[in-house]
């Protein structure tokens, strides 16, 4: 929405270019608006920033009157706990766990909610339409426990499936406890969890478009697929860049909870992440501070990631978050 | 305009409506930080008795139990017979010891407080409870009583203060694991009897093997619970015992401390398991079975013999004997103890050790009401556990109880969570009429427990540190050692890693605490056995 | 068949690559929500049979020796409807608040010409990415003496910042002319935003909205920690004590005789029944996905 200075009807005098003090005069309603956000960023992302000091130090949750009293109180101890971190032997196997496992949810599952919402589009039957919406998205809403509970039902070496196979005379395939399925495994069952989830997203932005537009592609002779590629891609295109680069911003973060449930000792070479790593690490100690000090290492490579994602896509596609 | 105003001011209502609702605000208020300004129940002066005067509502946080003791039944009960209104809290099932530390360290104002011995050793080590030995004096002589010497030492803390009430498992010898088998497919394969030493127990499986070949799964487990706070031994210890090993920290023959890796059977049972996986005798998903996946293998008929316990009985037995499940008779049901092994040898440690420990907060306002409550709470032992004799239970020819289902269950099901300390001698004699709540939980406790205690009572080894007050380095990094140990083991099992790796292993755990906690508990060793 | 009786869209005729994609759609949609059906159908039958057929594993699709004990157990016997009504309230109050609060903070950032507009994105990008940990936010609770109570529940998602950027993103790509001849015709930052961009931007608000109660709804961290009383325990730590205190419940099933109910049929009916809010309300939101924008272009 672009400052207009055409289109102006007689008598009105022309805006000059915009001050400061004019500004805020003229729109003083937008930075009221502003406020009941700002108020919340303060109180409760801002100020408890100050808990991050707790990662360089060795934290005591009793060592004062009160947890925050406690962190003023607790000594400085520079980067011990990140060194503790990255000089473990382990830490390089669990990053590249990290990213690989993440880098293939990324690559196989981001395009599919996309497709989904884009053939959910071109479903006339209203009611199967809504019908295949709502059960797509159900299984997001069940925890980790039951789903892993329902695909053990299917997967499991005396489930459904190795039961079939083992009827055809095949070997079973222990999908839970053999290094070379089980990131397969990991990728489906999220994508079972979350492609329908993620697709209601991508729906509202598509029903944001113009349906002349379509009209208008269709009377030039554009096929369906020139249709959505000259005109839903497009339309998709800021909240497809908004996604992506959540997502790659995150890459280190995500499904934690996931593998916490699926992953057990045979699997560690494959799925063991960093949360997982130090989560066992820190398993019986309640040790605050290596905690925050990984959530602070996640923080500063998701914002560099975020940055630099942005950075790119303004560059080549000329979108931006900001 | 107007219509925004509306919704904003709708939205400003609802807040400040929102702040009037929602429970116990009026207490939550942050502590400052206060030097011990309440006197720790110390000789009171004679005209006033802080017991006088009208009785406080107790604020009371225990652990986490799938109803809400508050409406529970027997809340009435105890509020009847002790005289006190009491606010019932529980910590979630997860993360359980943050929340607590949380709660505690930012001032929460509970009365009194039933947590596990881990917590109470972390508690304790950081300074925020308060002692009770004074109090436990003047007010609580039953208490003190009712708790064997031992019990009060594992409770003291370095300056020789009691600072918590002790509640002990009240059967000392229970074999609480152990397996069962389907005798109806053993006889098909020739096996008349079960298994007693580990050699049988092998050609058992053997047997059933070569007979069944892969239609069913011959041996499934591990019983591994759920909850992060359990220990959960991936081998069953059914197995373990045949091995002398029978728990994760042992004394050997020369007084020295040993891990359950150090142990010289360690390689031989880890073989041992080896073997079995490889000759195709164990389930194939050992490393991913839990208790719901286990108790479907064993009840849904796909399990010869399953690692279970009494609550995984009370969950298969009913649907395994059930004419809708696999109609089987009690005598399709057998159950196998301890296993011994080649030599004899068979040791299962003794359960007697303290399960939950109830203790006071520094900053506490009530103290004194708190132990005179639990006091009289022992007194009544029998009547809130167990009930009215004749409507409850009865004595039988031997003087045991024999309870009265079902208004036993009903009226006194849930009691076990509001016991704080137990007269330990009565106890142990009461409980087990507890078992006999469900035929299901019985008849393995009988052929497994009251079996061993009659005929092989001399498998039962002392759990040398079960009165073991707190430590520093344990607290902080056995449940750690005792995951990786239970990973490594599970790798060796699946062949991941193999014996060869066990230096290495044993290198990590040195690093990762393991040298720290066995010197602890070495010198504690010393000084508590004396030499 | 569908695709015979609409040869015609607005009197254009369907091409091949319209009736080729649309079945394409038609089937691939069709084993998508079947892929996610049947599981989901394996949990509802599950809360509906006997005891014996959960246990044993034996539950396919359909509720084996139907029965409704279960669900009468933890209708009548459990925490949950209580737990169920915590839910609710800070749910539906929640979103409502968060919704104000989002729409304020989108609209200005969305103007390319306010000023500091880059300074609050920055400072929302930064929140969004760096956490100060548990501790700090438990105090700012405490101290706020809001513990136990509904407001410490919605407070975490007062404004998450994932949906304002959508909210903004979307009011992004609105067209300025509607706005811009409103404000010559002098109405103000507020008429403008309620009375013309809010109407304009009814699928994105709603699908927001949604968003939004689902973070409500499934939030489980924030209020095992902000909460103490049994009272106010919300459905998804009811939930989740549920799966992880299975010993005690059995013990609780057998005391009371009920042999028909299990913990995993338990476990289920609680899941399903927990579904049915969120169910009901994405259909209700389809309402507002409609085509509604008529007027200009989408912006790039």
């Amino acid at each position: 929405m672009k400052n207009i200075t055409a289109r102006l009807r007689p008598g009105i005098k022309p805006r000059k270019p915009y001050g400061l003090l004019a500004y805020l005069r003229d729109h003083y309603l937008l930075y009221l608006m502003l406020i009941p956000g700002l108020f919340f960023l303060i109180v409760y992302k801002f100020l408890p920033l100050y808990g991050i000091t707790i990662a360089f130090k060795d934290y005591s949750i009793f060592a004062g009157s009160n947890p925050i009293d406690a962190i003023a109180k607790s000594p400085w101890v520079g980067f011990k706990h990140f060194d503790r971190l990255f000089s473990s032997s382990q830490f390089v196997k669990v990053l590249l766990n990290t990213l690989i496992i993440n880098g293939y949810k990324i690559l196989f599952l981001f395009p599919i909610p996309i497709i989904c919402a884009i053939m959910l589009n071109e479903i006339r039957n209203v009611a199967y339409r809504k019908l295949a919406q709502t059960a797509i998205y159900v299984p997001y809403f069940f925890s980790w426990v039951i789903v892993f509970g329902i695909f053990y039902s299917l997967l499991g070496t005396y489930g459904i499936v190795n039961s079939a196979l083992a009827a055809l005379g095949q070997e079973r395939i222990s999908f839970f406890s053999d290094t070379n399925v089980f990131r397969g495994l990991l990728v489906f069952t999220e994508g079972w969890k979350e492609i329908g989830w993620n697709t209601v997203i991508y729906l509202a932005a598509i029903t944001a478009i113009d349906p002349t537009l379509y009209e208008a592609a269709r009377v030039d002779g554009a096929g369906k697929l020139r249709q959505i590629w000259n005109i839903t891609l497009p339309g998709l295109a800021p909240t497809i860049v908004l996604m992506l680069i959540l997502k790659v911003g995150y890459i280190l973060e995500t499904g934690f909870e996931q593998i916490l449930v699926f992953y057990n000792a045979t699997v560690y070479d494959v799925a063991d992440v960093i949360q997982t790593y130090v989560y066992r690490m820190g398993l019986g100690q309640a040790d605050f501070s290596l905690g925050t000090a990984l959530g602070l290492f996640n923080s500063v490579v998701a914002f560099i990631l975020i940055v630099g994602a942005n950075t790119v896509c303004k560059k080549l596609l000329h979108r931006s978050i900001w | 305009m107007k219509r925004t105003l509306a919704l904003l001011m709708v939205a400003i209502m609802a807040v400040f409506a929102l702040a009037g609702c929602g429970g116990n605000q009026a207490s939550n208020t942050p502590a400052p930080s206060q030097p011990a300004s309440s006197q720790p129940g110390g000789s009171t002066s004679p005209d006033t008795n802080p017991l006088d005067g009208e009785k406080p509502v107790l604020k009371y946080l225990g652990y986490n139990v799938s109803f809400d003791p508050n409406t529970d039944l027997m809340a009435g009960i105890y509020e009847e017979t002790t005289g006190y209104k009491v606010e019932y809290n529980v910590l979630p099932a997860e993360n359980a010891d943050e929340k607590l530390l949380m709660d505690v360290s930012s001032g929460a104002d509970y009365d009194v407080m039933q947590v596990s011995v881990p917590q109470f050793q972390t508690l304790l080590a950081q300074g925020a409870l308060m002692p009770l030995t004074d109090l436990l004096e003047t007010y609580g002589q039953d208490i003190l009583n009712g708790v064997s010497e031992d019990s009060w030492k594992a409770m003291s803390g370095s300056d020789g203060e009691i600072y918590g009430i002790p509640y002990k498992y009240p059967h000392p010898q229970e074999v609480t694991t152990f397996m069962v088998a389907r005798m109806d497919l053993l006889r098909e394969a020739g096996i008349n009897e079960l298994p007693t030493t580990i050699d049988e127990f092998y050609n058992t499986l053997k047997t059933l093997k070569a007979h069944f070949g892969d239609k069913y799964i011959i041996l499934t487990g591990p019983f591994r619970q759920a909850s992060e706070a359990s220990v959960n031994w991936d081998i069953p210890q059914t197995i373990t015992s045949a091995f002398g090993i029978y728990n994760d920290w042992m004394v050997d023959d020369n007084g020295k401390v040993i891990y359950m890796t150090e142990h010289e059977n360690f390689p031989k049972m880890i073989e041992f398991m080896q073997k079995l996986m490889d000759e195709g005798l164990l389930d194939r998903d050992w490393a991913v079975n839990n208790t719901t996946t286990v108790n479907e293998k064993l009840s849904s008929g796909k399990a010869i013999i399953a690692a279970s316990n009494r609550t995984g009985t009370m969950v298969t037995t009913p649907v395994m004997l059930g004419d809708d499940g696999l109609g089987l008779d009690w005598d399709d049901l057998g159950y196998i103890g301890a296993l011994s092994g080649s030599d004899g040898t068979c040791k299962y440690m003794r359960t007697e050790a303290i399960n939950q420990v109830t203790c006071i907060l520094k900053n506490a306002k009530n103290p004194e009401h708190v132990i005179n409550w639990i006091n009289i709470k022992q007194q009544n032992q029998l009547y809130l556990n167990i009930g009215v004799e004749g409507v409850h239970f009865n004595y039988d020819e031997n003087g045991e109880i024999d309870p009265i289902n079902p208004i036993f269950a009903e009226e006194r099901g849930n009691s076990y969570w509001y016991l704080n300390s137990t007269d330990e001698e009565a106890f142990a004699k009461e409980w087990p009429s507890r078992v006999r709540k469900s035929q299901a939980m019985w008849e393995p406790f009988d052929a497994v427990t009251n079996y061993a205690n009659k005929h092989t009572p001399e498998i039962f080894v002392p759990n040398t540190f079960a009165f073991m007050p707190s430590l520093e380095s344990y607290a902080k990094y056995n449940q750690s050692l005792f995951k990786a140990t239970s990973d490594f083991i599970l790798q060796l099992m699946a062949g991941t890693k193999s014996l060869n790796d066990l230096p290495t292993f044993m290198k990590d755990w040195e690093n990762n605490g393991g040298e720290n906690v066995r010197a602890e508990m070495q010198s504690w060793y010393n000084d508590f056995y004396g030499n | 068949m569908q695709l015979r009786k609409r040869n015609k869209v607005n009197g254009i005729s369907l091409s091949t690559s319209e009736k080729v994609i649309s079945v394409i759609s038609y089937i691939f949609m069709g084993l998508l929500a079947l892929c996610a059906i049947l599981p989901i159908l394996h949990v509802v039958s599950k809360s509906f049979s006997s005891a014996s057929a959960v246990t044993s594993g034996s539950v396919l699709f359909w509720p084996v020796k139907p029965q409704f004990e279960t669900m009468k157990y933890v209708l009548e016997e459990t925490p949950f409807l209580n737990a169920l009504k915590n839910s609710l309230l800070v749910t539906g109050i929640g979103t409502v608040i968060s919704m104000l609060v989002t729409i304020g903070t989108a609209y200005p950032l969305s103007k390319p010409d306010f000023k500091g507009r880059k300074f609050f994105i920055m400072a929302y990008i930064v929140s969004m990415v760096f956490f100060g940990g548990i501790v700090p936010a438990y105090m700012v609770v405490r101290t706020l003496k809001i513990i136990d109570t509904y407001i410490a529940l919605i407070l975490p998602f007062f404004i998450v910042h994932f949906n304002m950027f959508v909210v903004k993103n979307y009011f992004e790509g609105l067209p300025e002319s509607v706005e811009e001849s409103a404000r010559i015709d002098g109405a103000s930052d507020m008429r403008i935003l309620v009375s013309i961009v809010c109407p304009m931007s009814k699928p994105v608000l709603a699908t927001v909205a949604m968003l939004y109660a689902v973070n409500y709804w499934n939030n489980y961290f924030h209020a095992m920690m902000y909460t103490t009383s049994t009272k106010m325990q919300t459905l998804q730590v009811f939930i989740y004590n549920t799966i992880n205190n299975t010993q005690t419940l059995v013990e609780r099933l057998v005391i009371g005789n009920y042999t028909n109910v299990s913990i995993d049929g338990i476990i289920a009916a609680v899941v399903v029944l927990s579904l049915i809010p969120i169910v009901a309300l994405y259909p209700f939101v389809q309402r507002f996905m409609v085509h509604g924008i008529t007027i200009g272009s989408v912006k790039g």
